[in-house]
């Protein structure tokens, strides 16, 4: 027997992930559209003729927020400026692919979009860098300036506000990833529907409470045209235990994820007085809000720069005695201290003032250390990647040991040779040039449940 | 022999090498015995020295307990709260007499094995025996107690029979009888027992039985502390068990309430207050002093005894704390901290709204949008039919958001026992 719409006399056409009940397609809408039309207004987000940035990856919680916000300004009269808002990271076979819907979206919606690459801001595409710095961390790169991106982008713009398409899923794990880490200063930020509210540019969330599964669904039912590939550098372990205790949660009782976010705005304005927290200040360097004399941007891009790439990566401590503990920028005459972050056993090592261990050589050290710590299943990969840094030494690895970047590149570029090698070799390796390998269009992947969860 | 072939392959194994047997104790460089975090090896006194130590000091820097305050000590009959007995035992006999730990501890022993799927009376009544042969050997006196007289009404308990106290004194054979006296006691006064198992057959989930417990549990000993005139309950709860449950108390919408559900005291029923000592240690160095110093527990089945790993909010929560634990092992401490870094403000604005049920402060009204949007996503404005999780309606503001998930999972509120809002 068909089960009928909880709301209307129609046929049910899915159960609702939030609360159990079967719905119609048309009452799903209305709904999931009232509810993010409540929690803007409840919130407050918007004023009158301000004009606000989509941050749009062409993935699916953007493709919708996209679409909602362009259906509710309508709809509801917000008077809003819209704007689509991508950043270009520079990963080859993920990111060009998504923006190619971002550009469709934008034709679609009929938005002005605007896209800031990280090579344009920073020198670097995510390529480059993961040959830097290998498949592990590099997500602490694409993460901090990812942010940092969307911030000069807007600043570009000039918006007043700028929309993500974080859902509660995202929040949910956010908490739960904040509590594994004791990061208590986040812990009590990534509730806020908004943050960054003195200085940056305000960013908001309308899909704080929205589901994951029903912006799937969402997505799924009105046809939309988005991007669904997972990005190809992140295996990011420890996050995934995070998300499945959560998914297991949900399975158990579905409101937890709502619970969770619950939970973290009581914890948020529960946290004791004597508690330290970071001072937020700003970047002495470029002028961008940091609890650090330099921001984590600057810190990982000098890194960068100066072939120094884990230099941002571990303890705080050390990133500023190898940045000479100072604003000035030309730091290279501190040899004591840089040494101690880079080369152990490469022939740089034995050159008395060698301020940056920017030899291949030195990025076999850097993959060494790292490997003792990858999990299991990175390492088969990395160890593939060593022995070819190896062998390139051997080669190469006679008198590069400077801190000139522009020999740095020329370093990377000869790496590239790795690259056809792990493909060639390794099909579980996520490789740079994966491209097209049944990656384009709206492949679902099993993270983004597009169908299974209708339960008729 | 059916194992013969296994025996075989153990053998044929590489044989592990102890890693304490190079190792030097950190504190006073002779041969260590056991490595207590990930590279801190100690050997046997030191080992004692530092455990003694931390339960002494913890007590001593909170200040909660002052000296001479009658307490009394929740044995479960598990690890921690041997360990915990055993340490009371030796700090009132050790050291000098400026040292020694001055208060005046009784014991409680909460019997919850009616609630226990397949634990039939026979089995119950061992179970009371082993804990009660464990319980005496302290010479502390011991309270016992049954999870259903909680639901006796709370002005008729001062004539309870169930509720008996064996002094240290008395036989043995005393105690066996009282013991009997207890165990066949449902039989008698079925009403209580009956009532609460009920209770726990209507709930639709495990996690809102592990919930009821845990509330029942405390409400329970509170009541036992009143009763005899303790000031302060010590339980048992290591380290390890509250960062499961700080996380469980995330994910089950109860952030507002963890600072005391998960601190070294939780004052939330006012006069009597419950202490948690046990918190500094985590798990594997429980288990470690009881291997040393030979204290005794015994394992008795509980509600989450034998389930499956996605049974419940808590024991999942157990299952993924203890496997992250594996392979991170600053995991349960991490996790104990952040929780640490949170506390109740006792500056509350609009007077003391509780909740009726768990007794922590409220946490509807801090969050008004969350609340509504919770609220109006069930259904959407103007139509209630159906969907609407019940969130206690009548009794709305006056439960938190955990317990009125809770009240959802056990039916309609109006049926269940008051003194589960006493």
């Amino acid at each position: 027997m068909p089960i009928s719409c909880g709301l209307c006399e129609k046929r049910a056409m899915l159960k609702r992930p939030k609360t159990g009940g079967a719905l119609c397609k048309e009452c799903f809408f209305t709904v999931f559209e009232a509810e993010v039309h409540q929690t803007i207004t409840s919130a407050s987000l918007f004023k009158r003729g301000e004009t606000v940035a989509i941050a749009a990856s062409g993935g699916k919680d953007s493709t919708v927020l996209a679409h909602l916000m362009k259906l509710l300004n309508h709809r509801h009269d917000y008077g809003l400026n819209l704007i689509l808002l991508s950043v270009d990271e520079g990963i080859t076979g993920y990111r060009d692919d998504s923006l190619e819907t971002v550009k469709r979206n934008q034709q679609q919606y009929e938005l002005p979009l605007k896209v800031v690459s990280y090579k344009e801001l920073y020198g670097w595409t995510m390529d480059e860098i993961v040959r830097q710095i290998g498949l592990k961390n590099n997500c602490t790169f694409c993460g901090v300036f990812r942010r940092q991106a969307l911030d000069r982008g807007a600043m570009m713009l000039g918006v007043n506000k700028i929309v993500t398409g974080h859902n509660a899923d995202d929040v949910a794990e956010t908490v739960i990833m904040n509590v594994l880490r004791g990061d208590i200063a986040r812990l009590q930020r990534c509730t806020a529907i908004v943050t960054g509210t003195e200085g940056a540019i305000p960013r908001c969330k309308p899909f704080k409470y929205t589901y994951e599964k029903e912006i799937v669904m969402y997505a799924y039912f009105k046809k939309l045209d988005y991007f669904s590939t997972e990005c190809i550098y992140s295996p990011n372990a420890y996050r995934g235990h995070a998300r499945t205790y959560l998914k297991d949660l949900e399975s158990i009782r579905s409101t937890s994820i709502i619970d969770i976010i619950h939970s973290g705005e009581c914890m948020s304005v529960s946290v004791k007085k004597d508690v330290k927290m970071p001072t937020q200040g700003t970047c002495a360097r470029c002028g961008y809000i940091s609890s650090n004399e330099l921001c984590k941007a600057c810190v990982l891009l000098e890194g960068l720069n100066k072939g120094l790439p884990k230099l941002g990566i571990g303890k705080p401590h050390k990133a500023r005695l190898a940045l000479g503990l100072t604003n000035t920028p030309d730091t290279t005459t501190a040899p004591g201290s840089q040494r101690k972050e880079g080369c152990q056993s490469c022939s740089c090592r034995s050159r008395p003032y060698a301020a940056v261990s920017d030899t291949p050589g030195c990025n076999k050290d850097n993959r060494l250390s790292s490997q003792s710590k990858e999990d299991n299943r990175l390492t088969d990969s990395i160890a593939k990647q060593e022995e070819l840094g190896a062998s390139y030494t051997v080669g190469a690895g006679g008198d590069s040991c400077s801190c000139n970047s522009d020999v740095q590149r020329e370093t990377s570029a000869s790496t590239i040779g790795v690259k056809s090698v792990l493909c060639g070799q390794d099909k579980n390796t996520p490789c740079a040039c994966r491209k097209g390998k049944g990656q384009v269009g709206t492949r679902v992947t099993g993270d983004s449940p597009a169908v299974p969860d209708l339960d008729f | 022999m059916e194992c013969g072939g296994q025996l075989d392959d153990t053998d044929k194994l590489p044989q592990r090498h102890l890693p304490t047997a190079q190792k030097k104790c950190v504190r006073c460089g002779k041969a260590a015995v056991l490595v207590v975090q990930t590279s801190a090896a100690f050997c046997r006194e030191c080992f004692l020295n530092y455990f003694t130590h931390k339960f002494r000091s913890g007590l001593g820097k909170t200040r909660v307990v002052q000296p001479g305050e009658r307490v009394l000590l929740a044995f479960s009959g598990g690890p921690s709260s041997a360990a915990l007995l055993h340490l009371v035992k030796r700090g009132m006999e050790e050291g000098t007499q400026k040292k020694r730990l001055r208060i005046e501890p009784g014991l409680v022993f909460v019997d919850e094995g009616s609630i226990v799927q397949g634990f039939d009376v026979g089995q119950r009544q061992k179970a009371v025996q082993t804990v009660s042969k464990l319980a005496e050997d302290t010479g502390f006196p011991v309270h016992f107690v049954m999870l259903e007289d909680v639901l006796t009404d709370e002005h008729s308990t001062e004539t309870d029979p169930l509720v008996t106290v064996s002094d240290s004194e008395e036989t043995s054979q005393d105690t066996t009888e009282d013991v009997e006296r207890q165990v066949k006691s449902p039989s008698i006064d079925d009403s209580s027992a009956d009532r609460l198992k009920r209770l726990f057959e209507d709930a639709k989930s495990l996690t809102a039985k592990e919930d009821l417990l845990q509330m029942l549990r405390s409400k329970l000993l509170v009541r036992v502390a009143r009763m005899h005139g303790y000031t302060k309950v010590m339980v048992g709860d290591s380290g390890t068990r509250l960062s499961v449950r700080i996380m469980a108390d995330i994910a089950k919408g109860r952030g507002a309430a963890l600072p005391l559900n998960t601190g070294f005291a939780d004052d939330r029923h006012g006069d009597v207050v419950i202490v948690r000592p046990m918190r500094d240690f985590i798990a594997k160095e429980i288990s470690m002093y009881n291997t040393i110093c030979q204290v005794e527990s015994v394992f008795l089945p509980m509600l989450t005894t034998k389930v499956a790993e996605k049974a419940s909010i808590g024991h999942l929560t157990e299952a993924f704390i203890s496997g992250l634990q594996v392979n991170f092992p600053s995991t349960v401490s991490t996790v104990f901290r952040t929780g640490a870094k949170l506390g109740v403000s006792h500056d509350q604005p609009e007077g003391h709204k509780r909740c009726a049920m768990c007794k922590a402060p409220l946490d509807t009204g801090q969050t008004p949008l969350q609340s509504s949007v919770y609220k109006t996503s069930l259904a959407p404005a103007g139509d209630d039919s159906g969907e609407c999780v019940a969130t206690g309606q009548d009794l709305g503001p006056s439960l938190c958001h955990g317990c009125s998930l809770t009240v959802a999972d056990l039916g309609d509120w109006s049926t269940l026992p008051d003194q589960l809002y006493a």
